[in-house]
């Protein structure tokens, strides 16, 4: 194999095909009914994975990948604790629900702001 | 190594407030890195005290130091967190932190991603430990299986917490997966074609591939029993609990690789860097690396042999196959350390242990996939003892090859080389101490999950030598947290590439610059997969002085 001749999208597109093939095999062992749809599913989920990357370096044609410098992630870390509060409120007490109305406009105001800000290095 | 430098030691950085408090919200994908190997390590250390009582609970027969009920809290929190919240960040973190650097890209894909996939592991882990702290703790083991994860045999709140632990760390996990296989696939240096990848990073390509499907896995499953719980007979037919079963291994075995692929791409480096020379067998071993994680997505019905539920001959046949692309991976690691020139520095003779210990590990894997003795050893020590030598004894080596590996690159400080050795030499006992008298154990009888047993049993004296290895265990850890504290404190400088290494990481400057590669420290022209190796021997054939330290040469061309 010739270092220049292996496209990403091929290593997961063959790598999700082995996948379906051993599914198929699987029917062959007569296993229970519900084994095929998670397995078929995670393999298409893989499949579904490389079309995307083929499709974003198709369009690339060639080119270095492009970037931009990242903005800081503050809008990150206050939605993620609205997630974790969320989690709590679901699971441990209603309560904490309350905190997490604030916190989800915030992340969005921040997120605005950042992406205003956002520059090329 | 370390004392050629000591007299010139670096400035003690000083952080300020804003310092800190930036390195919460950095999109840099090297600072989220160093995060979650830093988070890793301290639930390593908190998930490891755990475990150590659980030994002194059973040194000896008929003890009371943990009640039952704490005991089964305490192994719970003792599976889920060592697996969903210390091996299995710690293997993706590593690649968020190195993967950018070996395949010369400046930036991670989607950085805001992978930060927000780092606070929602640790919103998953405070979530998990709150579990077993309140009244009512979770105790449904690492798998919580239905019926007993049910409103009605698990009350309260405590397996609510552990359910949105699971479901937020798995979210965390699946997100670092997508950003790491998205930087591999898209975000290559020119030139860093697929076949000039380093070994390190195709491990983190193949965890990526069975994150991707397992994680989904998982979070259906987790949703499953939020659903029971809050609407009790949703799923209350046994159907459905072979359905759930069937999800949770669907993530539970390929979890099992995806937590000790990225350290045989650790092992894999380090053999080759202090051997000096190329990997062995560097296509072989992809294509290995590729068929061992398409196989390991069509073994995880071997959890299920004793429910009479599953295609036996299928997932025996499936799993035993295994063997295949473990054995060529075995023959790399050995072919590429025959004919080099070793050195025995700490990652070194931790790759080597990892090469026995795991080996161990692996060949209990193949006796356990024949079902004939799998119902004998169902439920057994023997099987502990099987999976702490996969993910201990192999994928803990590991992982310390490679923090010792890449410590100097990261900090820009080196290690002190023989704190590192003792950390091994305890670290590489206690494990055998440990986890052998587990086999025996399992051979006699005892079973896993239980908090004691009865004197006559015969189990007392394995028991207690594995109690002694475990405290071994803690001792090595304590001496790896003083070796990281006074290499941060003696500050002795690492050059960039001080182990005289070949992959793009060590091309930069210790630590790295923000955006990885710089006018100084440019990336060098990829004509292999050892691109440093072919600019040192352009520079000795043009009679160049060498730049990047001494150069290995038997078993280079």
């Amino acid at each position: 194999v010739k270092p220049g001749r292996t496209p990403p999208a091929g290593v997961f597109a063959a790598w999700g095909a082995a996948n379906m093939l051993l599914a198929i095999v699987l029917v062959g062992f007569r296993a229970t009914p519900v084994q095929y749809p998670i397995y078929l599913l995670a393999a298409a989920l893989v499949l579904l994975n490389a079309a995307a990357v083929w499709m974003v370096l198709r369009r690339r044609h060639g080119r270095p990948p492009p970037w931009r410098e990242p903005p800081p992630g503050d809008s990150v870390l206050i939605f993620a604790l609205a997630v974790f509060l969320g989690g709590l409120a679901w699971s441990y007490s209603w309560y904490l629900l309350p905190a997490v109305v604030p916190l989800l406009p915030l992340a969005a105001l921040r997120e605005r702001k950042a992406r205003r800000q956002r520059t090329s290095p | 190594m370390r004392t050629a430098t000591r007299r010139n030691p670096l400035p003690r950085p000083v952080a300020s407030r804003a310092g800190w408090t930036e390195w919460l919200v950095s999109t840099d994908h090297k600072r989220i890195g160093l995060l979650i190997i830093g988070t890793g390590i301290t639930l390593l250390g908190i998930f490891g005290l755990v475990a150590l009582t659980m030994r002194a609970q059973l040194t000896r027969p008929g003890q009371h130091i943990l009640s039952p009920q704490m005991y089964n809290q305490f192994f719970t929190m003792h599976g889920t967190g060592m697996i969903a919240l210390v091996i299995t960040p710690l293997a993706l973190g590593l690649g968020v932190y190195l993967v950018p650097l070996q395949i010369g890209a400046p930036v991670i894909a989607a950085p805001r991603v992978t930060l927000l996939a780092y606070w929602l592991y640790v919103a998953g882990a405070v979530t998990l430990i709150l579990s077993v702290a309140v009244p009512g703790g979770a105790a449904v083991s690492w798998w919580g299986y239905t019926p007993l994860s049910n409103a009605t045999y698990s009350p309260g709140p405590g397996t609510n917490l552990w359910v949105a632990g699971v479901l937020l760390s798995a979210t965390g996990m699946l997100l670092l997966s997508a950003t790491l296989g998205w930087t591999i696939l898209t975000k290559r240096a020119p030139g860093m074609t697929l076949l000039r990848m380093p070994l390190f990073t195709w491990s983190e390509l193949v965890t990526v591939f069975m994150g991707l499907p397992a994680f989904p896995a998982l979070q259906a499953a987790m949703v499953m029993i939020a659903l029971e719980r809050a609407m009790p007979g949703t799923f209350g037919s046994n159907t459905w609990n072979i359905l759930y079963e069937n999800f949770f291994w669907f993530y539970g075995h390929p979890v099992v690789y995806i937590m000790f692929f990225p350290f045989v791409g650790c092992v894999l480096e380090a053999l080759a860097t202090f051997a000096g020379r190329r990997p062995f067998g560097y296509e072989g071993t992809v294509l290995a690396l590729l068929g061992f994680s398409v196989l390991s997505m069509a073994v995880w019905g071997h959890h299920l042999f004793a429910s009479g539920q599953v295609a036996n001959d299928y997932y025996s046949m499936t799993s035993i196959l295994l063997a295949v692309p473990a054995g060529v991976e075995y023959f790399a690691m050995l072919g590429t350390i025959v004919y080099g020139r070793l050195r025995y520095t700490t990652p070194m003779l931790f790759a080597l242990a990892f090469i026995p210990q795991f080996l161990i590990g692996g060949l209990t894997g193949i006796m356990v996939a024949t079902p004939a003795f799998d119902y004998n050893a169902n439920d057994s020590y023997f099987i502990v003892g099987h999976f702490h030598y996969t993910l201990f004894a192999g994928s803990a080596f590991g992982l310390f090859a490679g923090i010792y590996l890449w410590f100097p690159k990261a900090t820009g400080i080196m290690h002190s080389e023989k704190l590192g050795k003792l950390h091994f030499a305890l670290l590489v006992t206690g494990t055998n101490v440990t986890f052998l008298p587990f086999f025996g154990l399992g051979f006699l009888g005892m079973t896993r999950r239980i908090v004691t047993y009865p004197a006559g049993e015969g189990f007392g004296t394995l028991n207690l030598v594995s109690s002694i290895g475990a405290g071994i265990i803690g001792l090595s850890f304590m001496i790896f947290i003083y070796n990281l504290y006074t290499s941060a404190r003696q500050r002795v400088p690492a050059p960039p590439n001080p182990w005289g290494a070949f992959t793009l990481e060590w091309a930069t400057s210790s630590p790295p610059p923000r955006y990885n590669f710089s006018a100084r420290y440019p990336v060098p022209p990829i004509r292999s997969y050892a691109p440093l190796l072919d600019l040192r021997l352009r520079q000795q054939r043009a009679g160049e002085p060498e730049r990047a330290g001494a150069l290995p040469t038997r078993g280079n061309r």
